[in-house]
């Protein structure tokens, strides 16, 4: 082998070492053993408990003892995991993507997906441990037939009464096999913009049930964010602008990740600090739900709120540290001392900007012109100003969602970002009303750069 | 499939062998052939790292084979276009990966995920294969995979040479979308329709709104290459350890209020997350900072307990066993010895360092892990050499060895006891491990001449010319009275052993080449006829012929001639093979000479 050879071979084993370590850190080495051995164990003892619940009472005493044990059982599984996903796919059982291995003669993996199967679940995120009662409701009704209709949400409405709403049961999986037809994530804004409403969806949805963050279906959603291109981007601030319909967290969640990772991108960030700077965006306000007592907890601790909901996230990983970060930090002005890291300053002209922007019942606070030209007279203090600059280099001095009445007395919604410097004040827009006060019967695109119309006045809605 | 347990009684070897096994061998075609050693070298490249630790050397062989298979495949036919299915993988339409165990089978690995095409390009560069091997090696061992699957940690390495084709890989079932599961639950639609979710925020959520100024005039403006670089640069990975060290700061300030419900107990599993990764990355000014920052939340908080006892467990944790180890498997090489911040680091874990130390030389395979803890150990030596030596009689073997090393450094009166007792009825083993470690060691003080002097005097052959031997390869000019006086015992045994007696003579001439001239010319040439004929002055002669053989100059050739030419045969033929071995060696530096 040669030198050089060699020391590249040294050189990418020692890289190598590095990232498996730190995807590593914090867990022990036979972590891994220890969560198959675990999950073998809970998953022989569930399927057993199921076949004792067909010979007998749930409160015979003969279940005291696997119950006790399955209740150790996933105690231990939680405190090693954090977080507890089954997954019974075709006769296989995985536990926090780890396969469990089951004697060639036993069935147990076979057992467990039928009788979960049966009511239409595929798998279980378990955000708690049970206690030993909460598993006997659970069993008991597993040996009762499914409900006929939309067995799996009789399911999870049964949990949920019972007070076992950290138990959340998963629809059945299947591999897509290579010859489907496959619906694909197209790049249509209206599609993408659903897809990432409805990912944003479930986040909240877990949270009311107090169930735990989880990241990865959020960065795919906002891979398909970072993939727009810029018009296409611009459109979807539009849309956003508009839409009265997605509960307003969520539609806020959406439009800050949109405005950071399109900032993000004006920066020249790879596309994988795009995807952790989207997905930190989108949690940034995640504390808001997180339980104080039974209520959301106030402004001054929603930071906080949102950390103690990622803290329950297991595995150290550098853009869950940096999302916490920023959700520390997202409201601390840049002249605060320490400064914020990057990720929260570019948040904060998102959130603010949003926050300026968005409708709510007596129409936004300002109009999307005048907010930016705040938000700019304040760079330097308030808003780091390369990232400010940035941001209005993207959006423009009329920003998309902005609306104008022109010279001859029609109203447009600008709904393109500064397409070449000479554009900056003369974005694309799309008349929403004629000059004579009417809705245009067809679209009608004026691009500012070439009219000879000019703008007469900002219109801010009133509602 | 064997269940765990079954394959927990199992030695650890044949589990080795079965994740190692290679898959099968496919091809019925030159082509296909190539490909499919390069998919089985990833595959079982990727495996490796499940029993290996990532430094092990058995890890570069792997490395090779990945980078030769993929190089042959690269240069013969160009890109490789696999279709990726459940259990194999497919190129033009001919299967060049098969593995149908889920555990072992990187196709399986990559079609979970969503992989449905993976196209590695003839122009793949090295650091793009590693990199994919990187993904598909997390992939097999991480546990915490919430954060990135294959997929997107696939589209975030921003391959040039490496395309994928993905779709969802698990999939809901179509006909289960509409039951979304449960009260709480709801789909996009539902969400679009009705305008209510199950979101709790306050209708006030981002309220109060920023608190700004007039507007200013907005103009565009270039906002500067150098100013964002200035700005993407606080994303490099290198400053994520100050990134880690702010969060920590701030996770123990909002713990120590008593109005956030953030507590300590939240936090305590990512403290040690913040451990293992600053260990691995050898930062250990952080870890003090870390330890500092923790410390200073125990004093000035008023903790319970329970949470008391939490803290006081992690901070004892960053000087445990594995956590040492991690943090030594991720120092350079090039450190040799502790900086003082490990004596802090160990001072501040609130716990007796020593006892960890030594059981890390049980533990630890790696050698220079094991001398780096060695010359850890000495920093403790001699307050804590009662410990030292209560450890070393009960184990044996290398720890014995390690532990002596640890003794003769850092309280050498009780070495030298120990030493005299090792000689007189000790392990050999011990003895002879710790002679190769002397030997290995190139940065050993010069102290150990004193132990090796005495192990000379070791009952056992092996034991005496191994620490010749290791005398003579560190040049330790000062033992040549102490060796010319054991060449003079020895020669009077008419058991001595001929090694042993070469090997007296060539220590000499190494250590001290001109006092070994006088006292070999000497031997070699005793006055009178007794000097020719008693036994002990034959000895003597044989010492100083090895001796010569191997010293410089012309009087030293000159005296084995002589010999060479000697009435007694034995001592011609000894002389004239230590004219031939002069030589060898004189060849040998000059070809050496001229390749430098």
């Amino acid at each position: 082998m040669s030198e050089e050879f060699s020391e590249e071979i040294n050189a990418a084993q020692d890289r190598m070492a590095k990232a498996l370590d730190r995807a590593k850190a914090g867990e022990d080495r036979e972590l891994a053993a220890r969560v198959r051995d675990r999950g073998e164990r809970f998953a022989r003892m569930l399927a057993g408990t199921i076949r004792l619940i067909r010979i007998h009472d749930q409160n015979n005493q003969a279940f005291n003892q696997p119950i006790a044990e399955l209740e150790s059982s996933l105690i231990a599984l939680v405190d090693m995991l954090g977080m507890v996903q089954v997954v019974m796919v075709e006769d296989q059982v995985y536990v926090n993507e780890i396969r469990i291995r089951f004697d060639a003669e036993s069935d147990v993996g076979g057992a467990l997906c039928r009788a979960f199967n049966g009511h239409q679940v595929g798998g279980l995120y378990l955000h708690a441990a049970l206690t030993g009662p909460q598993i006997r409701l659970l069993i008991a009704y597993l040996a009762e037939p499914p409900a006929e209709e939309r067995p799996r949400s009789a399911f999870q409405g049964y949990l949920e009464e019972n007070d076992i709403g950290h138990l959340q049961l998963q629809p059945m999986f299947r591999f897509r096999s290579s010859n489907e037809e496959v619906k694909r994530v197209s790049r249509d804004v209206k599609q993408v913009y659903t897809a990432a409403s409805g990912a944003v969806g479930h986040v909240w949805d877990d949270l009311a049930a107090g169930r735990n963050l989880n990241p990865l279906p959020i960065r795919k959603a906002v891979t398909e964010l970072v993939e727009l291109d810029d018009e296409s981007q611009a459109r979807e601030m539009v849309f956003s602008s508009r839409d009265r319909k997605t509960p307003p967290i969520m539609r806020h969640s959406i439009q800050v990740a949109t405005l950071a990772v399109m900032l993000g991108r004006e920066l020249g960030l790879s596309e994988g600090q795009l995807s952790d700077l989207g997905v930190a965006a989108v949690f940034h306000d995640a504390g808001y739900g997180a339980d104080e007592d039974g209520f959301p907890p106030p402004f001054e601790r929603h930071g906080t709120a949102a950390v103690r909901l990622m803290l329950e996230q297991r595995g150290f990983h550098e853009a869950r540290v940096l999302r916490m970060l920023a959700s520390l930090q997202h409201h601390h002005p840049f002249n605060y001392t320490p400064r914020p890291t990057l990720f929260s300053r570019i948040i904060k002209i998102a959130d603010d900007y949003d926050t300026l922007t968005r409708w709510r019942d007596g129409g936004p606070i300002e109009a999307p012109p005048y907010a930016i030209a705040k938000m700019y007279g304040a760079r330097g203090t308030i808003y780091d100003p390369v990232l400010m600059q940035l941001f209005l280099n993207r959006v423009g001095c009329f920003p998309p969602g902005s609306i104008l009445e022109l010279s001859d007395g029609s109203w447009v919604t600008v709904i393109s970002g500064v397409r070449w410097p000479g554009s900056f004040d003369k974005p694309m827009t799309l008349m929403v009303r004629t000059a004579e006060g009417k809705r245009p019967p067809k679209q009608v695109r004026v691009d500012l750069a070439e009219s000879k119309l000019t703008l007469k006045r900002v219109i801010k809605p009133s509602g | 499939m064997e269940s765990s347990e079954e394959l927990k009684t199992r030695p650890q070897s044949e589990v080795q062998e079965e994740l190692l096994a290679p898959e099968q061998k496919l091809g019925e075609d030159e082509r296909t052939r190539c490909a499919n050693d390069a998919l089985r070298s990833l595959a079982r490249a990727s495996r490796s790292y499940l029993i290996y630790d990532p430094r092990n050397d058995a890890i570069k062989a792997f490395l090779q084979e990945v980078k030769s298979s993929f190089d042959i495949f690269g240069e013969k036919y160009g890109d490789m276009e696999l279709d990726v299915r459940p259990f194999e993988m497919v190129l033009n339409g001919k299967v060049v990966y098969l593995e149908r165990d889920r555990e072992r089978s990187l196709s399986f690995k990559l079609f979970r995920d969503g992989v449905r095409k993976l196209t590695v390009r003839e122009d793949v560069a090295w650091d793009e294969l590693t990199h994919l091997l990187e993904i598909l090696s997390i992939r097999y061992v991480g546990i915490h995979m919430n954060e990135d699957d294959i997929l997107t940690l696939l589209w975030k390495a921003g391959f040039r040479n490496i395309d994928i084709e993905a779709i969802e890989g698990f999939t809901v079932d179509d006909e289960q979308e509409m039951d979304v599961g449960g009260a709480t639950g709801a789909t996009v639609q539902q969400y679009a329709s009705s305008g209510e979710g199950a979101a709790s925020a306050p209708r006030d959520f981002d309220l109060p709104a920023p608190i700004l100024g007039n507007p200013a005039r907005t103009v565009w403006t270039d906002a500067g290459d150098e100013e964002m670089a200035v700005l993407r640069q606080e994303l490099s990975s290198s400053n994520l350890p100050e990134r880690v060290i702010e969060l920590c700061q701030s996770l123990l300030e909002y713990s120590s209020d008593p109005t956030d419900p953030l507590n300590y107990n939240t936090c305590r599993y990512f403290f040690q997350e913040v451990r293992d990764f600053l260990m691995s990355e050898a930062e250990l000014g952080n870890l003090l900072t870390v330890l500092d920052l923790i410390q200073t939340f125990r004093d000035s908080t008023e903790l319970d307990e329970t949470t008391e006892g939490l803290v006081k467990n992690l901070q004892s944790s960053f000087t445990s066993v594995g956590a040492l180890q991690r943090l030594l498997q991720g120092l350079p090489r090039s450190v040799t010895r502790p900086p003082p911040e490990f004596k802090r680091l160990l001072a501040m874990s609130g716990s007796d360092p020593v006892p960890v130390l030594m059981d890390m030389l049980t533990e630890e395979r790696d050698l220079h892990i094991r001398r780096f803890t060695s010359h850890l150990l000495e920093m403790y030596l001699p307050e804590k050499a009662q410990a030292v030596l209560d450890r070393y009689h009960e184990v044996g073997g290398a720890v014995a060895a390690d532990l002596l090393k640890v003794l003769g450094t850092g309280a050498p009166k009780i070495a030298q006891q120990v030493f005299q007792e090792l000689v007189r009825v000790g392990d050999t083993e011990v003895k002879l491990e710790y002679l190769s470690q002397v030997k290995a060691d190139k940065a050993a003080g010069g102290h150990e001449r004193v132990y090796l002097v005495l192990l000379m005097g070791a009952p056992e052959v092996e034991v005496r010319t191994r620490a010749m031997e290791v005398i003579a390869g560190r040049g330790e000019r000062g033992a040549f009275t102490a060796v010319q006086r054991h060449a003079e015992a020895a020669a009077k045994s008419s058991d001595a052993d001929e090694y042993e007696l070469e090997v007296l003579g060539t220590t000499l001439a190494t250590v001290n080449p001109r006092q070994a001239l006088e006292t070999l010319s000497t031997w070699a040439r005793p006055k009178g006829i007794l000097g020719l004929l008693l036994p002990r002055q034959l000895r003597l002669r044989k010492v100083a012929m090895a001796g010569l053989a191997v010293l410089p100059g012309d009087e030293a050739e000159s005296i084995l001639r002589d010999l060479s030419g000697a009435r007694d045969p034995d001592t011609a033929d000894t002389a004239r093979a230590a004219l031939v071995k002069r030589r060898r060696l004189a060849k040998e530096a000059a070809a050496a000479g001229g390749e430098a």
